[in-house]
């Protein structure tokens, strides 16, 4: 189809250009991103050509097409650019370009309308948020402040397949002898996937009460399990406001208490595992040495590295309200990342990430895949004595 | 009496300054008298200013005309004919006045304060002579690569008597490592041999293999080299390269020769064409199990040899040090799998006389590849190694898949590229070849290398088909990137050479001078300047050649003294000034401290690190500047001072004129020949008289031509800001700005900010 001159909105891409700093107008569409995109895989998403057509300012084709929404938000193509540009920061810019425009994704609408009215994206009331420590010994900080605050994040809060994980943390640390606390019904999403789905408005609003919470919780250390919400408050708060306590994954404290001596791992766990990094702990937060070297200091585990690590890992497919949007490619994904890990010889997946785990769980019910999906936490609780 | 003479360049100067009005002005001033003429450049123009100076013998001359870069050699001339060719001074008017300033009356301003600016510093102007120094005809040419090959015997048939000293056994270079080359396909080595075999033959060429220059000292006509030959372990002159003790030797390691595609023995010789063709010893892989002893009839080896240390006293020397491949072990490209290789590991498999006799069998077991995938662009337009293009690559690969693609009909020949760029004689009809005879042009830069087996999965976008592709491949050919090779790098570091932000070797010029260096005498050739093909190493030896011939031609050269100069009686022989100096110009045995008048490169780094004010640069001296500063400010209090360094600043702020820009009057550039040369007094001075602000407008750094001078400029500046802000001043109105020769905006803007800051 011809381009025609009244498609290109050339005030359009000027302005991208100029708020983009990171080099949006030097691709040069050698393709390097596109070659490893995970979205291109199980769809017609192709970086490179978006990124030619933000560059021509073909604005309506953008907004009219379901593209920009298959992205994960993995970072593969930033990592890979020859050119250090970053497709990632365009494609959020053109996602809440197209919101801004009335042309948001349909797919998302629930997600939205649940976050603005019960602070979470699954539609639950904000009681249901204490519904998975119930059974547990949990200190709520709103009352009784705590050194640690373990931010629990959304879909382990709601998704009781995930409470295993949460409950591991919970168990671990106090095991360890460390002053836990929650903040329960008070909690809030963090906004990391509006902000990954064209809404940085709700993303600011929550961001601001986010900091806020943890600001005056009185906290030392927030501790997260989910790396969407540790990178949102890590790199995507910065332009907001200053996060006053330390931010840290779950297995960064852990691996400190193992090395220090604090947290002894006593019991045998007979598993072959493999891990399969989060994109938003590694890629994002370049954490990638913690969780495997806890999963190491599991006394009777057998580590396994799969072909695809670190850097070059294949994301799950869940990332940037993929899942939500395209439930089926996101399960698609899971399911060659599995296969990898089959390859292995690992009979357990391990990753430390909410949506990860979510989603490898939906890939191997899909595949009947003999693997066992578990969280580092998970594995760690399993080696000591409760 | 100060003669002014302005030019009106017909409109380019008068269609923007009321010229009149700056004559009728000057020749009210005291001491002073002004003429004007249509165009100063021509013989009406040169011969007025002939005639006043002898008619009314004028002290110095002021030309208000355009910038000294244009028609500064030509008023240099004229002026030499009548007086001592220093006593001048310009006032460039033209594109840093008339061109940059809109209005004319604000225009007309600007001049007067320009050319007042030139008359002080004329007052205090003296005559500077010159000197004839001795050449020595022996040139030094370092690498004998196909570049220092073409030089030597250029050069020799010219006359001129050339030590070659070379770091590797044999000279060569890497093209005779070569199997073929494009665009002609001719086999390297039947070109290369007879060039190696005229350069061995030549008694006006001495060669010296296993070779490294580690010091250069002296001057343009007068460099004195020390060179160190590392042993070979074999005396020269009774090797007969029989061989014998190769075919003995116990040892097989990987031959670096041949980039670990073969074998070699302790005791070889890289090629049968080898030039010495002597035997060596290489001791790290040698057992000392006396073998070759026993066998050697000729009885040449020497287990004790030691390195030599020489010093080789020439006229000139040729770099032509070349290049090495960019090192992409342990990166994405897998480099670890064994069929994974580099462009020239694949030569080596090509050559007939290599370890597979020209088969192309893969590394792993043996076998001819089905599928052969080649990487272009690996390790170059790749900001995580190489940000620039290495220009052969496009070439080479094409021409060894067209070779193999001839021999092997059957084989599947992939190239992945970012562009196909082959710009050249002949080079469009080679692609247009290769595509004809079915190899695949795939667009689209590799992503990822991941190994299967002894195969190799590469993954790549085919851009046009707009489709993701996962290409299985059984031998990989990674078209690595280029880069200076680690002599060339050391070379920079020895002879004080000025190196880009690539790490090659930088001409003075990159388009008008492409061989001269920044060092008289010294010149670049071959792929130390940059990555090019064969024959653009030719056509610089070529010129390196004649401009060397030109250089030497007469038994002395005339070298002008605008040198520095140490008055004894202020001389406290402290030696900052001879440890700042990068070119030894500085001569501290005698009783006094001496300027070697002809290694003085007039940077004037030393005035300002003298803490007596001992030493001075003539033609820029300290109170020359400062009355400069004077005339300007006496002229326009609310000045901003722009000293620019006259290799980059100064130019810059020409080709804003040249553009047109627009940069406000109260800019007033003051020439000097390096940032480093602008003490903290010339930064500080202009406020004590009202300026407004004052910047410097240096070189990029690590391009300097005096290799720090604006380094030392960005301590300067820091520590003048701090005295500004203790003087209540601000030092935020003191600043430096870097940019090259090319870089006119970054003057302009940088201008513009001072405007802003000094409000």
């Amino acid at each position: 189809m011809t381009i025609k001159e009244k498609e290109m909105d050339l005030e359009f891409s000027k302005k991208l250009a100029e708020d983009l700093t990171d080099n949006f107008q030097k691709c040069f569409q050698c393709g390097t991103c596109t070659a490893r995109c995970p979205a291109g895989i199980v769809s017609q998403y192709r970086v490179r050509k978006l990124m030619r057509m933000a560059q021509l300012g073909l604005k309506d084709r953008i907004f009219n097409s379901d593209e920009i929404w298959n992205c994960t938000t993995c970072s593969t193509c930033k990592i890979l650019c020859p050119w250090e540009v970053d497709p990632l920061s365009s494609i959020l810019r053109l996602r809440a370009e197209a919101v801004k425009a009335g042309h948001e994704n349909k797919k998302h609408d629930t997600l939205v309308k649940s976050l603005l009215s019960y602070d979470n994206p699954w539609l639950q009331p904000r009681s249901a948020r204490r519904k998975w420590y119930k059974k547990l010994d949990v200190k709520d900080v709103n009352k009784d402040p705590a050194k640690v605050l373990y931010y629990v994040g959304c879909t382990a809060t709601f998704d009781s397949r995930l409470w295993g994980m949460t409950k591991s943390v919970i168990n671990v640390l106090k095991k360890a002898g460390v002053d836990i606390g929650v903040l329960g019904k008070e909690e809030k999403c963090c906004g990391g996937t509006v902000r990954g789905i064209g809404h940085p408005d709700i993303f600011e609003n929550l961001a601001k009460r986010n900091i806020e919470d943890v600001n005056n919780s009185g906290a030392e250390i927030v501790l997260f399990s989910c790396p969407g919400c540790l990178n949102t408050f890590k790199n995507a708060y910065k332009s907001v406001g200053e996060v006053k306590p330390t931010l840290m994954h779950a297995v960064e404290y852990v691996e400190q208490l193992i090395k220090d001596g604090t947290l002894k791992l006593d019991k045998n766990v007979d598993r072959i595992v493999t891990y399969h990094d989060p994109c938003h702990l590694g890629k994002h937060c370049k954490i990638y040495e913690s969780p495997r070297e806890v999963l190491k200091a599991i006394p009777g585990l057998e580590f396994k590295e799969m072909k695809f690590i670190k850097e070059n890992s294949w994301c799950c497919g869940a990332g940037g309200g993929a899942k939500t949007a395209y439930p089926d490619r996101a399960t698609e994904l899971a399911s060659n990342r599995l296969e990898q890990a089959e390859e292995t010889g690992a009979k357990v997946i391990t990753s430390a990430c909410s949506f990860c785990y979510q989603n490898l769980l939906d890939g191997i019910k899909q595949k009947d895949s003999k693997l066992e999906m578990k969280d580092v936490m998970e594995l760690v609780a399993e080696a000591i004595e409760l | 009496m100060i003669g002014v003479f302005i030019c009106f360049c017909g409109n380019n100067i008068g269609g923007y300054v009321h010229v009149p009005e700056l004559t009728e002005y000057f020749n009210k001033k005291e001491g002073v008298i002004a003429f004007d003429t249509m165009f100063l450049c021509s013989e009406i123009g040169q011969n007025l200013i002939k005639e006043k100076i002898e008619e009314l013998n004028l002290d110095s001359v002021v030309i208000a005309s355009c910038s000294p870069k244009h028609h500064g050699g030509i008023f240099q001339a004229c002026i030499g004919e009548k007086m001592n060719q220093f006593k001048w001074e310009f006032a460039n008017i033209r594109e840093q006045c008339a061109w940059v300033t809109p209005n004319k009356e604000e225009a007309t301003e600007k001049a007067k304060a320009i050319i007042n600016g030139a008359i002080e510093k004329a007052k205090l102007l003296t005559d500077i002579g010159t000197t004839k120094v001795s050449v020595t005809k022996d040139v030094l040419i370092i690498g004998g690569g196909i570049a220092g090959m073409h030089a030597s015997l250029e050069l020799s048939d010219k006359g001129f008597h050339v030590n070659m000293v070379e770091k590797k056994e044999t000279i060569g270079g890497n093209m005779v490592r070569f199997d073929r080359i494009f665009p002609t396909d001719d086999c390297a080595m039947c070109t290369g041999s007879p060039l190696l075999a005229d350069v061995a033959m030549n008694p006006l060429i001495d060669i010296f293999s296993l070779s490294e220059v580690t010091e250069v000292k002296g001057r343009a006509g007068e460099y004195i080299a020390t060179v160190v030959k590392k042993p070979r372990y074999v005396d020269e002159t009774k090797c007969t390269a029989c061989g014998e003790c190769t075919t003995h030797c116990p040892v097989e390691v990987w031959s670096e020769w041949d980039l670990e595609m073969g074998l070699r023995a302790a005791i070889y010789k890289p090629m049968a064409q080898a030039v010495p063709l002597k035997n060596r010893i290489e001791r790290d892989s040698c057992i000392r199990c006396g073998t070759c002893e026993n066998v050697c009839k000729a009885g040449a080896i020497m287990y004790d040899d030691e390195p030599r240390e020489f010093k080789l006293t020439v006229g000139a020397i040729v770099v032509a040090t070349g290049y090495d491949l960019v090192d992409l072990s342990n990166t994405e490209y897998h480099l670890e799998h064994p069929n994974v290789i580099t462009g020239l590991q694949l030569e080596r498999l090509k050559v007939p006389s290599g370890p597979t006799e020209g088969e192309i069998l893969r590394p792993s077991d043996g076998k001819k590849p089905k599928h052969l995938l080649f990487v272009q662009c690996a390790g170059s337009r790749d900001r995580r190694h190489n940000v620039y293009c290495s220009k052969i690559c496009c070439m080479y690969a094409t021409k060894n898949a067209r070779l193999i693609k001839a021999e092997n009909p059957e084989m599947d020949i992939t190239l992945c590229y970012i562009d196909m760029r082959t710009a050249g004689r002949g080079y469009e009809e080679f692609f247009d070849t290769a595509r004809e005879m079915g190899i695949k042009y795939l667009r689209g830069n590799v992503s990822e290398i991941v190994p299967d087996g002894e195969d190799l999965i590469v993954r790549v976008e085919d851009t046009f088909a707009n489709e993701p592709k996962a290409i299985k491949a059984d031998l990989v050919v990674l078209s690595t990137g280029l880069i200076p090779s680690q002599g060339t790098r050391d070379m920079g570091t020895i002879i004080h050479l000025v190196s880009g932000a690539d790490n090659f070797l930088a001409p003075v010029h990159v388009k008008i001078a492409p061989v001269d260096t920044a060092n008289k005498g010294i010149y670049i050739a071959g792929t130390s300047e940059s990555p090019k093909p064969i024959q653009e190493c030719i056509t610089d030896a070529g010129m390196v050649a004649s401009r060397i011939a030109t250089f030497l031609k007469d038994p002395e050269i005339e070298i002008e003294l605008v040198t520095s100069k140490i008055n004894p009686e202020v001389c406290i022989k402290c030696g900052t000034c001879a440890d700042n100096c990068v070119y030894d110009a500085i001569e501290t045995t005698g009783e006094f401290y001496k300027v070697l008048d002809v290694s003085c490169q007039s940077c004037g780094k030393c005035s300002v690190t003298c803490p007596t004010g001992a030493i001075d640069l003539s033609l820029y001296t300290e109170d020359q500047i400062t009355r400069q500063i004077d005339g300007i400010l006496a002229s326009d209090r609310d000045s901003i001072i722009a000293f620019s360094c006259y290799q980059c600043g100064y130019n810059a702020a020409d080709l804003a004129g040249t553009a047109k820009a627009k940069i406000s009057p109260k800019i007033k550039v003051i020439r000097v020949p390096c940032s480093g040369r602008v003490t903290m007094q010339h930064m500080l001075y202009p406020f004590y008289k009202g300026a407004k602000g004052v910047f410097l407008a240096a070189c990029l750094e690590g391009q300097c031509h005096y290799i720090d001078g604006n380094l030392q400029a960005k301590e300067k500046v820091a520590l003048a800001k701090k005295s500004l802000d203790i003087m209540g001043v601000g030092g935020h109105k003191l600043n430096l700005f870097n940019m090259s020769s090319a870089e006119g905006p970054k003057f302009v803007a940088a201008a513009k900010r001072m405007v802003e800051i000094c409000q």
